[in-house]
């Protein structure tokens, strides 16, 4: 007897224990303070050589194994040319530039003034050397883009000392949008004598002009930069900056919720759900910037009914992208059907529309009665970015109410490779970064009849009028009437859409608003040494 | 004396065949799985898709399309030197890489393989000498309940409450011996929950035995004949199952690794296995089976030192 | 230092209903002469034995009381009567192959008694060694090195009986002492208790159905059956002029006197026969066995519960 009571009393305890750990609520799903939980003191007041911690979910110090070293983001190294927030290229280490009349020979003036990080100058002879790199590097590997000297300055002979503050950079054929191209990785300067000269991949840490100096590196682990004195421009206002690599965005969440961390960077930085939970609470803020990423969903044409624009008209058609946008990415993002992004300078503002009952009777024409089936595939990758499921689930719906019936799967990268490859992918979800913002090389690698893009993903898409536009594009000296056939394709791809854009994406960065400001001095991007603590003695 | 020796031998000897098994299987895993390296390598720039033409030459240069024979030879030839080659992915060296990982890996195996032991001893002691009473009762309700959590779950849970709510211990990361303890535990409190509860059954399923009624004949108490007698009966199971456990934990643990972010071997292996990159899944399936092996044969022979008959008898 | 038994009962609750081992037992034990209990398997007699130094599982109900000298065993706790076990009454257990830990030597097994009694580890060993050269051994050193299945069934027996000696204890209980033994090894054990019986006086009782030993070692035998006395004598008067019919059947029943098997079963545990236990095997059943249960009458040194014997 007394043995059953124990029995029954523990039994009892037990359930009582299991209960309450429910009630903690689901321990895998984020828990946020309530809103009137006890905040933490206002911010700490914190001295210039505090260090500031921010946590990104890659390295952004790959070292020797990576062309660049590190992320342009550490403020490491600088560029020749960047663009600015319209998306027009702008100067950093060259000051101005001039080209010769049919673009083969462009003329920069370098800055002057500018200091590397170990006290060497920066001139025209340092220039000459890194162009000298430029040229080894056939496929310089990085985990962030790839350098290739033949696309990015294809026929470079070779870049000339004029005076100690000119350099010449000459090529066989004429390279009018060459700005674009250089931009950011694609001009890095880097102090010569720390790279193999046969190979052009560094051999010791590399120095750079740049505001901040890499201090240590703890590989996987975190980075440490810490202010250059003798930067040329606005020094950084924050001496000491940790870099940590968290990979896991729930444990960035937890992070920044303690405040261990006091802002996430990079790319996918916080999901949007994770995002908004801790926007409840007054300590945090969100700084968006435009980013030159859009989200894509193309169809393969190759044998498919596809392959008729109004069936993929109808597809656009279907879609509600603000929805999507409001529902499920928290409002940030910006619909879209022109496959251009806005932060290119040749962006146009296109309508885009939503209209279901034109969508049926497009498909109806194409398809008659019958109902076709449409794989839809993503990468898993892009799952821990946003949700994508969700998203290819409500196409999927929508797909079905216009006589498709689509089927959603995830697979990993080298299955998609594969399939890729096969052309087995009825429909592909990715996104495309417009990492190079010349219009031409865009709309070429998709709209052209043998681009790059068009072909590997099985698009089938040919127009000989955009095949005429682009082959004028390309050769077009005059920078009005590129604008002008920029325009005029985009209105093409707008309408005919050999791919369906769907939305520009954001970069959501969230940080602590108590303790730091700086995150939202730029619109398009995160400058490290803008940052500054809300209360510095 | 001789025996043990003897026994002790024969048990190495047997690692051998076991090993070179090993080394077939991860061969020949990287062989079916689908997706190729060469093509995965190349398109690591989400930006950029390689034409055909490059992929080949890739292909070449890395070895890919020779004889299956040829290539498994080549491998194990440089194993035998101690160069498990260079990953396919970024070229670096897997033993290099694998060594350098491995400290983390191996302070949190070594670290949840103490709270496994001890925990689960005392756990395990603390249940049989109480047996029925309300601690035993109550505590294995909630060794149930804990051995349920998933370890991921348990994982997010630690950070919730020591982390973010108590603020006693970093979320995540590897800097100092304080990060380590949250991924120790989500890692080793299932499976001291199991030894406990393992070596509670075991104890009290010896204290039945003939032996133990002589124990008490003599004066004992049950407390010394759990301790003296029936303890180093009963642990052969629950080493076994240690054993095994921490053989794991070797390998890395690789949702505990990311989830922490602790660079270790798991998450290592975790890339290569998602990149394909055989090279790296091939030399981290060797040095897991090895490090395997190995425990299983300390455990072995640890039950042998417990058990007498199976050395003497074998 | 007698010890006695004074009304025991033991009963046990079991999911198929109460089993009553042993049934209201009066007996003294004295320490002059060895006593043996004879009956059947499931006579009781091994629980009786067990009951003495509180061995008995927790799911037995113990009524009734046992006296050791003036102390009374049944009042003690489980604390206190550790310090009786070994010490005062020592136990030899069934199966000696199984009674020792598989895993210690027996050298350790033995010198646990000694440091029970706080020796050091030096003078443990000696007396160890001393012990097993006592018990016929005749390589103690090797016999104390050894794990217990590495000897045979018989070296076992005398290595518990070493443990149950080694403290000097003033009673020695030993169960069933030659189960499973061949005829060789049984004589090795009578000459062992005969070797301890001299050395170390101390009272033995012997619980065992083999009556050969039985007669050979004890002064004095209690025949169980159903966990009842059915009779008490001297072992000599016992094996010529058994009175109880059950004793009759009992001594019929040994090979060399005719190997004549005793009619019908021991009767469940769940289902006793009521009057005398023993009527329904009775060859001299009366209606008044099968209605009255018999009390105990004197006879001689001895005593018998049969209607029967008056």
């Amino acid at each position: 007897m007394k043995m059953k009571l124990k029995r029954l009393f523990a039994l009892l305890t037990g359930a009582a224990l299991a209960l309450s750990l429910a009630a903690c609520g689901s321990p895998d799903s984020a828990q946020s303070p309530p809103a009137d939980s006890v905040q933490t003191e206002s911010a700490a007041v914190h001295t210039a050589e505090d260090q500031l911690v921010l946590a990104g979910a890659r390295t952004l110090a790959p070292g020797l194994e990576d062309v660049y070293f590190s992320h342009k983001l550490l403020g490491a190294w600088e560029p020749l040319i960047s663009v600015d927030e319209q998306g027009n290229p702008m100067g950093v280490l060259a000051e101005d530039w001039a080209r010769n009349e049919d673009a083969t020979v462009w003329t920069f003036y370098l800055r002057q003034g500018v200091k590397f990080q170990n006290g060497e100058d920066f001139n025209a002879d340092v220039v000459v050397e890194n162009f000298n790199r430029y040229k080894l590097m056939e496929s310089g590997y990085s985990q962030y883009t790839t350098f290739k000297v033949k696309e990015l300055y294809p026929g470079l002979i070779g870049c000339e000392k004029v005076d100690d503050y000119t350099v010449k950079v000459s090529f066989t054929d004429p390279i009018p949008r060459l700005l674009f191209n250089m931009k950011d990785t694609a001009s890095c300067i880097f102090y010569p004598g720390s790279w193999d000269t046969e190979t052009g991949y560094f051999v010791e840490q590399p120095v750079g002009t740049g505001p901040y100096m890499i201090q240590t590196v703890a590989e996987d682990e975190y980075v440490d930069i810490t202010a250059f004195d003798g930067y040329w421009g606005e020094p950084a206002r924050i001496k000491n900056i940790r870099v940590r690599i968290i990979t896991d965005p729930q444990t960035r969440y937890a992070a920044l919720d303690s405040e261990e961390v006091m802002g996430v960077l990079d790319l996918g930085a916080m999901p949007a759900a994770l995002g908004d939970e801790l926007l409840k609470d007054d300590r945090f803020a969100m700084a968006v910037q435009t980013s030159n990423i859009t989200h894509f969903m193309l169809l393969k044409g190759e044998d498919t009914p596809f392959s008729d624009v109004r069936l993929r008209q109808a597809v656009s058609l279907a879609i509600d992208r603000q929805l999507i946008v409001d529902q499920l990415w928290g409002g940030y993002a910006k619909p879209t059907q022109n496959l251009v992004n806005r932060m290119c300078p040749d962006w146009v503002e296109l309508p885009v529309e939503y209209d279901m009952d034109r969508a049926r009777e497009l498909a109806r024409e194409v398809l008659g009665e019958e109902r076709i089936t449409l794989d839809m595939y993503t990468r898993s990758l892009y799952l821990d970015r946003g949700p994508y499921k969700e998203m290819m689930e409500y196409i999927q719906s929508q797909l079905a109410q216009i006589g498709i019936d689509a089927t959603v799967n995830i697979i990993d990268s080298s299955t998609y490779s594969e399939m890729s490859k096969a052309g087995e992918l009825g429909a592909n979800f990715m996104t495309h970064g417009m990492s190079n913002l010349n219009a031409y090389h865009f709309l070429n690698l998709y709209m052209s009849s043998n681009g790059s893009y068009n072909q590997s993903q099985h698009l089938a898409y040919h127009n000989p009028k955009a095949d005429e536009l682009l082959a004028e594009m390309s050769t077009t000296l005059d920078d009005g009437r590129f604008h002008e056939l920029a325009v005029e394709l985009q209105e093409i791809a707008n309408t005919e859409l050999p791919v369906i854009p769907l939305f520009y994406d954001t970069s959501n960065l969230i940080y602590n608003q108590q303790q730091i400001t700086g995150y939202e001095d730029f619109s398009d991007h995160l400058d490290l040494s803008h940052l500054a603590w809300v209360n510095m003695e | 004396m001789r025996q043990t020796m003897l026994y002790t031998i024969k048990k190495l000897l047997w690692t051998v065949p076991i090993l070179v098994g090993i080394t077939f299987l991860a061969f020949g895993l990287g062989l079916i799985a689908r997706g190729d390296p060469a093509t995965n390598r190349a398109s690591a720039d989400p930006d950029y898709i390689p034409t055909e033409a490059e992929i080949q030459a890739l292909r070449e240069e890395l070895g890919l399309d020779d004889p299956v024979l040829v290539q498994y030879g080549r491998w194990m030839a440089g194993m035998v030197r101690g160069d498990l080659g260079q990953s396919l992915i970024d070229d670096k060296p897997v033993l290099g890489e694998l060594l350098r990982l491995l400290p983390n890996t191996l302070l949190l195996s070594v670290l949840a393989l103490a709270v496994i032991a001890v925990a689960g001893l005392a756990g395990g002691l603390l249940l049989a000498l109480f047996r029925d009473s309300v601690l035993d009762l109550l505590g294995r309700v909630l060794l149930v309940l804990l051995m349920s959590v998933p370890g991921f779950c348990m994982a997010y849970f630690l950070i919730w409450l020591l982390a973010q709510k108590l603020h006693i211990l970093p979320t995540s990361g590897a800097e100092s011996l304080a990060s380590f303890v949250m991924p120790c535990l989500a890692v080793s409190i299932g499976s001291a929950c199991v030894v406990i509860r393992l070596l509670r059954s075991s104890i009290l399923g010896e204290m039945g035995k003939n032996y133990v009624l002589t124990a008490q004949a003599k004066g004992l108490r049950r407390s010394q004949i759990i301790l003296r007698h029936g303890l180093r009966n009963a642990l052969t199971p629950s080493v076994s199952y240690v054993a095994n456990t921490f053989g794991g934990l070797l390998g890395g643990s690789m949702i505990t690794e990311s989830v922490f972010s602790v660079p270790g071997i798991g998450s290592y292996a975790l890339a290569a296995i998602n990149n394909r990159d055989y090279i790296a899944i091939q030399g981290y399936v060797l040095f897991t089976g090895f490090a395997f092996v190995l425990t299983c044969l300390l455990a072995d022979l640890l039950c042998a030192w417990l058990n007498p008959r199976i050395r003497l008898e074998g | 230092m007698e010890l006695k038994i004074q009304d025991l009962c033991v009963r046990f609750s079991t999911p198929s209903g109460e089993i009553p081992a042993v049934n209201h037992v009066s007996l003294t034990f004295s320490p002059d002469t060895v006593t043996g209990i004879i009956g059947e398997t499931g006579s009781g007699k091994s629980v009786l034995g067990l009951s003495i130094l509180g061995l008995l599982q927790s799911n037995a109900a113990v009524s009734g009381k046992i006296f050791l000298g003036e102390r009374e065993l049944t009042a003690l706790s489980q604390r206190e009567l550790c310090q009786v076990r070994g010490r005062d009454i020592a136990l030899v257990a069934q199966n000696p192959a199984t009674s020792l830990n598989p895993s210690l030597r027996v050298g350790r097994q033995i010198e646990e008694v000694f440091r029970l009694r706080g020796e050091r580890r030096a003078q443990r060993r000696a007396h160890t060694l001393e012990l097993l050269r006592s018990m016929a051994f005749s390589d103690p050193e090797r016999v104390a090195r050894a794990y217990p299945f590495e000897l045979s069934g018989g070296m076992c027996q005398r290595a518990l009986t070493a443990i149950a000696v080694a403290a000097r204890p003033r009673w020695i209980i030993a169960d069933e002492p030659t189960k499973g033994l061949d005829a060789v090894v049984r004589n090795q054990v009578y000459d062992t208790f005969c070797t301890v019986r001299e050395q170390y006086r101390a009272g033995f009782l012997v619980i065992t159905h083999d009556l050969l030993l039985a007669r050979k070692f004890c002064h004095r035998i209690v025949v169980m059956y159903c966990g009842r006395i059915l009779e008490v004598n001297t072992a000599r008067e016992l094996f010529e002029h058994p009175r109880h019919p059950y004793t009759q059947g009992l001594i019929a029943s040994l090979p060399h006197l005719g190997m004549r098997s005793m009619a019908g079963f021991s009767p469940a545990f769940t289902h006793q026969p009521t009057g005398c236990v023993f009527h329904p095997r009775c060859p001299h059943a009366r209606e008044r066995c099968r209605l009255e249960e018999p009390g105990e009458l004197c006879l001689g040194e001895g005593r018998v519960a049969c209607h029967g014997c008056t």
